[in-house]
């Protein structure tokens, strides 16, 4: 997949590694990091909770008392929608962008530019828009997400091979076919790997939702705890989002695969 | 992850458009001078348009809805720096973003290059590194508080936290990707140890760090605003202080000057990596 390109190149060529070993490793990684953390924590208890500590307070959260559960599940409304926002807006204006060479050169500069913008710079403009409400955390998680669907969507159409094209028009397509049979199959891996980065991207919106416009259950969960040093109920609070994001992504990871073959 | 695709897509994208590669090279070359001017006309005439409105919008609705108009944001960066607000606020946020970022290079660099070289290590710090990248830093700012106070620390660690495993990654996948074909080669032609990694392993390598630089700069600004909107100072506190007082146009202002800094940052480090990217061409 052209999305991480970077990041996974390589990935085979120097991991000739058994599985055995390699799923060792990484317990011992994470066994010497829980043992680590109990060991500092016990020593310092203000500054931090130990892992069984958190881990309690964690499933008691989620599954006794359910408040942050209910926290979770209450910012990803807002966070669902604000990412349906963003795919509805992202992938037309990506297929608009990436057919239409004119919008390409008016747009690509501004999508850049912005996609190169810290979003939360946003946030005090979004709230001299629209106040403190759930409008504007929408938006928010909206234009977290909407830039890199645009451009990975554009990326997609745009790098259709020529040769592609040529094939296709020498067998006597149209242009109507070509748009849908060439550029909209060869775009579609890169559409789909734009939605689950953008699916990560709204959460992280989510968050910066709760915490910079106005806190409700998530944003309060969290503040209260680290303003009054309950550090286990706070590190509960972070490992429960991370594996939201982790599960978000991991869903957009696997439609992906199930629509790419 | 995000901005890694739009590395390698862009580059490319460069690279088709600029680099004319078959025979017929002069026809190419000027299709693509005509291609040029028509990109440039397209830009002036599409920004004039936005522009224009964008500002009949922003007079329309005048004050209320906050749609400064580009001419109201032009006035208002003019007064920032005519009333000298800007200068302050922007060195303590550039002091303390170079500071963050600095410090997540200096660890990212070797960190990464010691994942790519060895497997082991990789799997070790990799499970860490994996588990740092998922969690979303902005969950962490209560906590950051507790641990490393309200002083430049807790800018720094936080600018240092928003960028540092984007760049480990980065670099990472930069050593892992010199083919083993190449090392093997120079070991073969009685390479030391020494010289296998100044020689092979580091050009090759090179375009992956400056790739990780450009990734982590731009991280790095998301973190020092993030941190200055969560405890007041620099560009943070200027933001706020005139949202409270909804003065959209100054809030613009102050928008377009991070913009600045984070395209511009990107575009030095794009242009130093397409200098030194070599016959591999960038990222890709």
């Amino acid at each position: 997949m052209s999305g991480n390109r970077v990041l996974d190149a390589g990935s085979d060529s120097a991991r000739s590694m058994l599985p055995a070993r390699r799923w060792g490793l990484r317990l011992l990684a994470v066994v010497a990091l829980l043992a680590g953390w109990q060991a500092v924590a016990t020593r310092s208890t203000i500054l931090l909770a130990p892992p069984t500590e958190v881990f309690e307070v964690l499933l008691a959260k989620v599954f006794v008392d359910r408040t942050l559960l209910r926290a979770i599940v209450d910012a990803l409304r807002q966070a669902a929608l604000g990412y349906a926002l963003a795919v509805a807006v992202g992938v037309p204006v990506g297929f608009l962008v990436g057919f239409w060479t004119p919008a390409r050169d008016v747009l690509d500069p501004i999508v850049d530019a912005l996609y190169a913008t810290p979003m939360v710079a946003l946030a005090p403009l979004i709230i001299i828009w629209f106040g403190l409400t759930v409008v504007a955390k929408v938006f928010l998680v909206f234009v977290f997400a909407v830039f890199v669907i645009i451009i990975n969507t554009e990326a997609g159409v745009t790098e259709t091979p020529e040769g592609l094209i040529e094939a296709a028009r020498t067998f006597g397509a149209n242009d109507r076919q070509v748009y849908s049979k060439v550029h909209f199959r060869h775009a579609l891996p890169y559409v789909l790997t734009g939605l689950r980065l953008g699916a990560g991207r709204a959460i992280r919106g989510m968050v910066a939702a709760e915490l910079f416009l106005y806190a409700d259950q998530l944003g309060q969960y969290l503040i209260d705890s680290g303003a009054t040093f309950r550090i286990a109920r706070l590190l509960a609070g972070i490992v429960a989002l991370s594996a939201v994001g982790v599960l978000a992504v991991g869903a957009a990871e696997r439609l992906e695969r199930r629509l790419v073959r | 992850m995000s901005r890694v695709t739009r590395s390698g897509t862009d580059s490319e994208a460069r690279n088709t458009e600029s680099e004319p590669r078959n025979a017929s090279a002069n026809r190419e070359r000027s299709r693509t001078a005509t291609r040029t001017r028509e990109r440039r006309r397209n830009r002036l005439l599409g920004g004039l348009l936005i522009v224009g409105l964008w500002e009949f919008v922003g007079r329309l609705s005048a004050t209320g809805l906050g749609i400064a108009p580009p001419s109201s944001i032009l006035v208002a960066t003019v007064d920032l720096y005519a009333s000298g607000a800007i200068y302050g606020p922007l060195v303590e946020t550039v002091v303390r973003l170079l500071i963050g970022y600095a410090l997540a290079v200096a660890v990212a660099v070797p960190v990464g290059a010691v994942m790519g070289v060895s497997g082991t290590l990789d799997e070790l710090l990799g499970t860490y590194v994996t588990i740092m990248f998922v969690t979303s830093v902005a969950s962490l700012l209560p906590f950051l508080i507790i641990v490393v106070g309200t002083g430049l620390g807790f800018y720094v660690a936080v600018v240092f936290l928003f960028c540092v495993f984007h760049m480990i990654l980065t670099v990472r996948a930069g050593t892992a990707n010199v083919g083993p074909g190449l090392v093997e080669a120079a070991r073969t032609f009685g390479a030391t140890n020494w010289r296998r990694y100044r020689y092979v392993l580091l050009p090759a390598a090179l375009p992956f760090a400056i790739a990780a630089l450009r990734i982590g700069f731009n991280r790095a600004v998301k973190g020092v605003v993030v941190a200055e909107l969560w405890i007041y100072a620099g560009f943070g506190s200027l933001l706020h202080s005139y949202q409270r007082y909804a003065q959209a146009d100054y809030v613009f202002a102050v928008v377009v000057h991070v913009m600045v800094i984070a395209v511009l940052g990107v575009r030095v480090l794009r242009w130093l990596e397409e200098r030194y990217a070599g016959w591999e061409g960038g990222t890709s």
